[in-house]
């Protein structure tokens, strides 16, 4: 056969990869449908009353091995339940990552603390003991660690840090369902842990939370605040604080209901999807394969590559377009794009009205946001390119990327 | 930003304005401009120390300087003529605890702060010790879970036989008042608005015409109990003078060390390095001159002040009584929690 001439090499023909915005990416069927239709026909909608919400709660908390469990409206309704537990004074400090979702952070203003940003491992993405270290101050009054992208943060010397300043630890594992150190699932080796049921998370409900504890002075106050801090069955009921109503309705504890048994399948088929790819890409030059560390097991919300600028042309964003290009695979380069005090909320100070607060009521060392203090979030962000993952990848779907994977990086090396 | 130091006054220079002297030469924002005492020879030897004025009495000291703030460091009993002469004058007041010896006279002194537009604070040191506030973070952050008891000592051997303190024209009576401030003000700092109260007093050693030991049990309005122990004549020997036990944990704040242990771990965490006085007195006037200022909220507000005079008065009515004894709630955080 002639060889075709190097400007024809003809492109094969794209394939579909299942995507979590969709029936073909997500776990939801016969079985959700059926716990709806109970729901719906029982009439009660609300959780107050209702069994399914109640019945979620319990099973989760049965299954991460905790005290206390409670759902809630969303993943960042999650973290504001965990951060208003907690308490804070105007302008008091919470620590949190730079590299993670505004709905984990607003949380934090809407609470009149203020963020202070620690720096995160560029390898991982991740916050650590190193990185917190420096930013615990007199005024911090609780540290959120997020397990990004699935991937555990190093808890025991960040538990230990917390511990000698007595400081609460809030885990953020949105992205991490089952993911586990030591054998321990992440949400329940700190004080609190946060779940989110968001439309592309490992178990969904479209929007949805769930707060977990063993603390049981946290845990009441995070019951309270989901629900305008009414005190339901007290003798003398009343609101005892500022709460909003976070609750989750029957028609998503339903759903939920029926997601749960799911879960434990959809994280043991995207860890061997993950495990099949990071197999095929060993020992490729210029991108590295997900890490994490020996003890954690990774449950692959994204699989995250790091793209090194210096051997592929055009780094992470180079090779995102041309897998777009050339193999129709979406990926985001830089993730989330920019820091997260690179935001307006944060580097304009845009609150309530124009009073700026609750950043009247911070520190100054709070609000400095100088660039050579996250040298490992720069570097995070310059090198990512967040890979779509997903439970219905089958071999040919994987061999599929790691052959788009290989050929760019053939196409792209310098 | 070049702003002048906030100008203040001493009344008394006794023991105690001995400790804000020291202060006020560690400080940036305070400045001692006077300093009145009825006994020349120790107004005269004070002011000299700090390169400022003296006067025989206060109000002299309030004509002659152009004074921000005054702290009253004389005996309790006159600390209600004394503090409602220069909140009129619309001086800033830190009055050293007591507040006063009733509680009458105490919600007077805040009556005329308010109407002034002026601060009215406390003295209550222990509350700006950097351990304190700490175990108060680590306490609310529910670290050591439900608070189940607080417990507070101070005692030590002091000879009061011939100390005002413990002539009760003067000081109002004896270790409860004089020590007592201190614990039930600890207290609600720690718990919230208290509740009720009993006290049981012990032997009298000293001969005084007061109590010079007593136990009190305090409950604050959500039933945790407190038990606190009052001494001039035993010394309990404790490294600790507050001790507060949560069902998931112990926090115990002592004077060399602070630390505290959550129950599912076998180690006790130190979190401080102790009492120290000299940073306990700075950080009050430090934080006194910030509110005249405008920069920061006052820790001890005066209806702090009030509460605390209404624990001890309560305090002193169950002790005359021999039963529990409800304390009257004070401001509108009080009453809306009660």
């Amino acid at each position: 056969m002639m060889p075709a001439p190097a400007a024809a090499t003809p492109k094969p023909a794209f394939m579909a990869l299942p995507n979590d915005q969709d029936s073909s990416g997500r776990t939801l069927g016969a079985e959700e449908i059926l716990l709806l239709s109970e729901a719906i026909e029982s009439g009660t909608l609300t959780s107050t009353k209702g069994k399914f919400v109640k019945t979620l709660e319990t099973q989760f908390a049965e299954k991460l091995g905790v005290g206390y469990a409670y759902a809630c409206s969303s993943g960042s309704a999650a973290i504001h339940t965990a951060v208003a537990a907690i308490n804070p004074c105007p302008g008091d400090e919470i620590i949190t990552t730079s590299i993670t979702d505004m709905g984990a952070l607003s949380s934090i203003l809407y609470q009149s603390a203020v963020p202070r940003f620690a720096d995160v491992d560029p390898r991982t993405w991740n916050v650590t003991a190193e990185t917190i270290a420096p930013c615990i101050t007199p005024r911090t009054k609780a540290i959120i660690v997020t397990h990004l992208f699935g991937n555990p943060c190093q808890m025991e010397p960040i538990m230990a840090l917390a511990r000698a300043h007595g400081i609460p630890v809030i885990e953020d594992a949105a992205q991490a369902f089952m993911a586990t150190q030591n054998g321990q699932p992440v949400g329940t080796l700190g004080d609190i842990g946060c779940f989110s049921l968001q439309q592309g998370k490992h178990i969904t409900t479209g929007e949805g939370g769930l707060v977990v504890t063993n603390n049981s002075v946290m845990a009441r106050k995070m019951w309270l605040f989901i629900n305008k801090a009414w005190g339901y069955g007290d003798k003398k009921p009343d609101h005892y604080f500022l709460a909003p109503n976070y609750r989750m309705t029957e028609l998503q504890g339903a759903v939920a209901c029926a997601q749960l048994p799911k879960l434990d399948g959809v994280v043991a088929q995207r860890q061997a999807g993950a495990n099949q790819l990071t197999a095929k890409l060993q020992g490729l030059a210029g991108v590295e394969p997900p890490f994490h560390h020996p003890g954690d097991t990774h449950v692959y919300w994204k699989y995250c590559l790091r793209v090194d600028g210096d051997v592929i042309d055009g780094g992470a964003v180079g090779l995102a377009q041309w897998l777009k290009a050339e193999r129709g695979i979406f990926s985001a380069p830089r993730y989330i794009q920019k820091p997260a005090f690179r935001c307006e909320v944060f580097a304009k100070q845009r609150t309530f009205g124009n009073s700026r607060f609750p950043f009247t009521h911070a520190s100054p060392e709070a609000l400095d946001y100088s660039a050579e203090k996250f040298p490992g979030t720069f570097e995070g962000l310059e090198k990512v390119l967040v890979l779509p993952w997903n439970e219905a990848y089958t071999d040919a779907h994987i061999d599929y990327i790691a052959e788009a994977v290989h050929t760019a990086v053939a196409a792209l090396t310098r | 930003m070049a702003t002048e130091p906030v100008k203040f006054g001493l009344v008394g220079a006794g023991g105690i304005a001995q400790a804000y002297a020291q202060a006020f030469a560690q400080s940036a924002i305070a400045q001692l401009v006077g300093v009145a005492d009825l006994r020349p020879e120790a107004a005269a030897a004070m002011a000299e120390s700090l390169g400022c004025q003296s006067f025989t009495d206060h109000e002299a000291m309030a004509e002659a300087l152009e004074l921000d703030a005054v702290i009253i460091c004389t005996p309790p009993v006159t600390h209600r003529a004394i503090g409602t002469y220069f909140l009129e004058r619309q001086v800033h007041v830190l009055c050293e605890k007591p507040l006063s010896i009733s509680s009458e006279d105490a919600r007077a002194m805040r009556a005329v702060a308010e109407e002034a537009g002026v601060i009215l604070t406390m003295a209550s040191k222990f509350r700006y010790v950097e351990d304190v506030i700490k175990a108060k973070s680590i306490v609310e952050s529910g670290l050591l879970g439900d608070i189940v008891l607080f417990e507070n000592a101070f005692t030590a051997r002091v000879d009061m036989t011939q100390r005002w303190n413990s002539d009760p024209a003067i000081s109002g009576g004896g270790v409860l008042i004089d020590n007592g401030t201190h614990s039930l003000d600890i207290m609600r700092y720690f718990l919230g608005p208290l509740a009720e109260v009993q006290v049981v007093e012990g032997k009298r050693i000293q001969g005084l015409m007061v109590e010079d030991t007593v136990r009190i049990f305090a409950k604050n309005q959500s039933g945790i109990i407190g038990n606190i122990d009052l001494s001039w004549s035993i010394n309990k020997e404790l490294d600790y003078y507050i001790r507060i036990y949560g069902s998931q944990g112990t926090i115990s704040v002592g004077w060399k060390e602070s630390k505290y242990r959550q129950a599912a771990s076998s180690e006790w965490i130190v979190f401080g390095q102790g009492y120290s006085k000299v940073q306990a007195f700075g950080s009050q006037i430090e934080n006194f001159s910030r509110a005249i200022r405008g920069e920061e909220a006052l820790l001890i507000t005066a209806d702090d002040g009030v509460a605390s005079v209404a624990a001890v008065e309560a305090a002193y009515r169950a002790l005359y009584q021999s039963r529990w004894t409800a304390i009257a709630p004070v401001g509108v955080a009080e009453l809306a929690a009660a």
